[in-house]
């Protein structure tokens, strides 16, 4: 039993609920590196910018503090021409190219515009007062142009201390801007991260609605399945239960032997009406009971299939029961028949014994056809019947009736079937007994088989048919024939049958 | 008087049915020379099975119907009653089965078809009412 | 009330079939201790196996009460049902009122 059809899809809607986010994994994950990549790219700038900033800062206001150090020197030499004021302008005079040389570098690492030309400038300033300034008025302090030369350096010094001025504040300036610059990419960055980790949740969240419910799909889906397998799992255990009840019944019916007794032959056959069911309401047995005594009986349940097969197995255990305790047949049926008052089923039946010592045949009758005895030198005969059919009155009381017979007769029983199926019963009886004297004269090994093709030749039979014959052998020395007579007669009930006794001059002995 | 050589009935199958369905039946019988007594047998085993139809084919939910049909056919006499039921040949407790047992006491055959409801199907040999000579 | 003299008299007519099934079963009851129980169904036209049901019941009650019984049947086609269904020895059955009264009398004696 195979899965049902959507277990085997999910395969393809799981790629498919995953794809995307793992499509979307792959476009962000390059974005966030990115992202990283830059952020830390602005901010080791930043940082490294932020150095430059400050040593450039300082630098500026150093270089500027050198040249008020030269003017200083200077103003105090030409004051008090002494060598030893002239040290401060030695000194900034001195490490003043080393500055510019730095902050030139720091500058062309900020690439501030316009810086590098305001570090000429003043480059250019410290120039021209050092060559126009400071030298004149050092080579001779008391020059009469002193002043002149003095409102001069002032002037180159404030145009000084404007480009430094200037400087700084262009440097502040970046500093700010940087710091911008720094806060935006941070926010951005923010914003991405936080765009993207929102992202992955949601993500992460869709995937796992569309796992669940995949996961809910194929637990249905298997439940389905599960309970799909259960109920035929069921079936075949209900439709294998039963099969094996029937079988099971069918060997419970399943006939006895017929029993082996010496100077007793019996033989015996059975049809179902319909072939399906091998079990129906019709039976046959003969058990022997004691030594030399044979019960036998035959009957007909009211119904078909299983329900009258089991009435059917009940009603024979209850006769070969009751013929226990009391072995009368009409005894036994009357205790068959108040067995039967509480199954709601009715039942014609025969039952009886037949007597290897004696050559008796001993029978009581339910509701049930003739019994046909054929005997050597007499005609065949239907013997008495009558009675009710079993489960129909309570406390019904049957009729034991005896039969004297003689070595070779045979007692034929059978059930309605073998006689209901042409114009009417007694033209079914004639039928009957034609086939059994027929039969009988040919000496066969299986009368019952017989007489039923006899009848029925190749022709479908009706109804179930059961035939039981019990014969007493014939002594070793005879041949039968059988007088064609009339095919009714009866037999005088009471303890003894009045028939002739045997003797030899009965028998029509071949010619 | 005339032969009806073929008859096909339909009611529903509730037991106050049965007895109008056996009177146009037993009418049928008449109408084709059968000898009284004869024509109630078959009556009696024809209203065997339509009571079984009435008791047992639909059960405890509201009646469907019952047909039957009857023909004629050279010196037998075919019915069938058929329902969409299930044939009970499982009668009450009292019972004990004698609708069948009497039918087959009527009937020269009996078949019974469960296949999509059931169907009874008799074959009896009526007796004729002996026809007197057309006067020449 | 009971009275040993009592003849208990069930009465039906007409067709007695199963569209009267319950009919049938109510009729056929009997209280007390009757002498006898008298079924007169000699007005009876049509019996089917449902009559004959109703009259097992009715007769294995009455057997277990002691009471004997006696079927008035005129219908040929009522007595020949109790020998199709096969019955008949299950009851005594006669075409006269007489006869079947006389035979409850001397069953109750």
């Amino acid at each position: 039993m195979s899965l049902p059809r959507s277990a085997a899809a999910p395969a393809r809607p799981l790629l498919r609920s995953l794809a995307v986010p793992i499509l979307v994994l792959v476009l962000v994950v390059p974005i966030l590196l990115g992202g990283g990549y830059v952020v830390s790219r602005v901010l080791r700038q930043s940082f490294g910018n932020s150095d430059a900033r400050r040593a450039a800062r300082t630098l500026n206001f150093t270089l500027l503090k050198d040249q008020l150090d030269e003017e200083t020197g200077v103003r105090g030499f030409t004051s008090i021409p002494d060598p030893a004021f002239l040290d401060p302008y030695a000194a900034a005079k001195r490490d003043f190219p080393v500055k510019v040389a730095k902050l030139r570098e720091r500058l062309t690492v900020l690439a501030i515009p316009g810086a590098g030309a305001l570090l000429d400038d003043v480059v250019a300033v410290n120039g021209e007062w050092l060559a126009h300034v400071a030298a004149p008025l050092l080579a001779n302090p008391n020059r009469a142009e002193a002043r002149v030369l003095q409102f001069r350096g002032k002037a180159l010094i404030d145009r000084f201390r404007r480009d430094s001025e200037e400087l700084d504040a262009a440097l502040v300036a970046r500093e700010q801007g940087d710091n911008r610059a720094l806060q935006s990419a941070i926010d951005n960055v923010s914003k991405l991260v936080f765009f993207a980790v929102s992202l992955i949740v949601l993500l992460a969240a869709a995937a796992a609605a569309a796992q669940s419910r995949l996961a809910a799909r194929l637990e249905a889906a298997r439940r389905r399945a599960e309970s799909e397998a259960r109920a035929n799992l069921e079936l075949r255990t209900a439709f294998e239960t039963e099969k094996r009840i029937a079988d099971t019944l069918q060997d419970a019916f399943a006939q006895r032997p017929l029993p082996v007794v010496p100077t007793l032959v019996f033989s015996a056959t059975y049809i179902p009406a319909t072939d399906e069911t091998k079990v129906g309401g019709d039976w046959y047995d003969a058990v022997e009971l004691a030594k030399g005594r044979v019960l036998f009986s035959l009957g007909d349940v009211e119904g078909h299939g299983i329900e009258a097969a089991v009435n059917m197995s009940r009603v024979r255990q209850a006769l070969i029961s009751a013929a226990l305790i009391d072995a009368d047949p009409a005894a036994v049926l009357r205790r068959v028949n108040d067995y039967l008052q509480s199954a709601g089923r009715m039942a014609t039946a025969v039952a009886g014994y037949a007597d290897a010592a004696t050559y008796e045949f001993v029978y009581a009758t339910a509701g049930h056809p003739p019994p046909l005895l054929l005997q050597p030198g007499r005609g065949p005969m239907l013997l008495e019947c009558g009675g009710l059919p079993l489960g129909v009155l309570e406390n019904c009381a049957y009729r034991t009736r005896r039969i004297q017979a003689v070595p070779g007769a045979v007692l034929v029983l059978y059930t309605d079937g073998a006689v209901e199926h042409s114009r009417d019963v007694l033209e079914g009886e004639a039928l009957l007994v034609q086939a059994a004297r027929t039969a009988l004269e040919k000496n066969v090994t299986d009368l019952a088989a017989s007489i039923r093709t006899e009848i029925f030749g190749r022709r479908q039979v009706g109804d179930d048919v059961a035939i039981l014959t019990i014969g007493f052998a014939p002594g070793e020395t005879t041949r039968m024939t059988f007088a064609a007579d009339n095919t009714h007669g009866t037999v005088v009930s009471g303890p003894r049958g009045v028939g002739p006794k045997p003797s030899p001059a009965s028998f029509g002995v071949a010619a | 008087m005339k032969n009806v050589a073929e008859l096909r009935l339909t009611r529903v199958a509730r037991p106050s049915a049965i007895k109008s369905l056996r009177h146009a039946f037993l009418a049928f019988l008449t109408a084709n020379d059968v000898s009284e007594d004869c024509a109630a047998d078959i009556a009696t085993a024809v209203g065997e099975a339509l009571a079984n139809s009435a008791e047992h084919a639909y059960g405890d939910a509201p009646s469907g119907t019952v047909e039957v049909y009857a023909r004629v056919e050279r010196d037998s006499l075919i019915v069938e009653v058929a329902d969409a039921g299930v044939f009970v040949e499982r009668p009450r407790r009292e019972d004990r089965g004698f609708g069948l047992r009497i039918i087959k006491a009527v009937a020269r055959s009996v078949s019974i078809d469960c296949e999509g409801g059931t169907r009874v199907r008799m074959v009896f040999d009526p007796r004729f009412v002996a026809q007197p000579l057309e006067a020449s | 009330m009971s009275d040993s003299t009592t003849l208990a008299v069930v009465k039906m007519d007409g067709e007695l079939d199963i569209g009267r099934r319950a009919e049938i079963r109510a009729a056929l009851a009997v209280d007390g201790h009757p002498s006898g129980v008298l079924v007169d169904f000699a007005a009876v036209s049509y019996a089917d196996s449902s009559a004959i049901s109703e009259l097992l019941r009715f007769r294995n009650d009455l057997n277990r009460r002691g009471l004997p019984v006696a079927l008035l049947i005129q219908s040929p086609q009522f007595k020949r049902l109790l020998e199709y269904a096969g019955v008949h020895e299950a009851f005594a059955v006669f075409d006269e009122r007489a006869a079947a009264l006389t035979y409850l009398g001397n069953a109750a004696s």
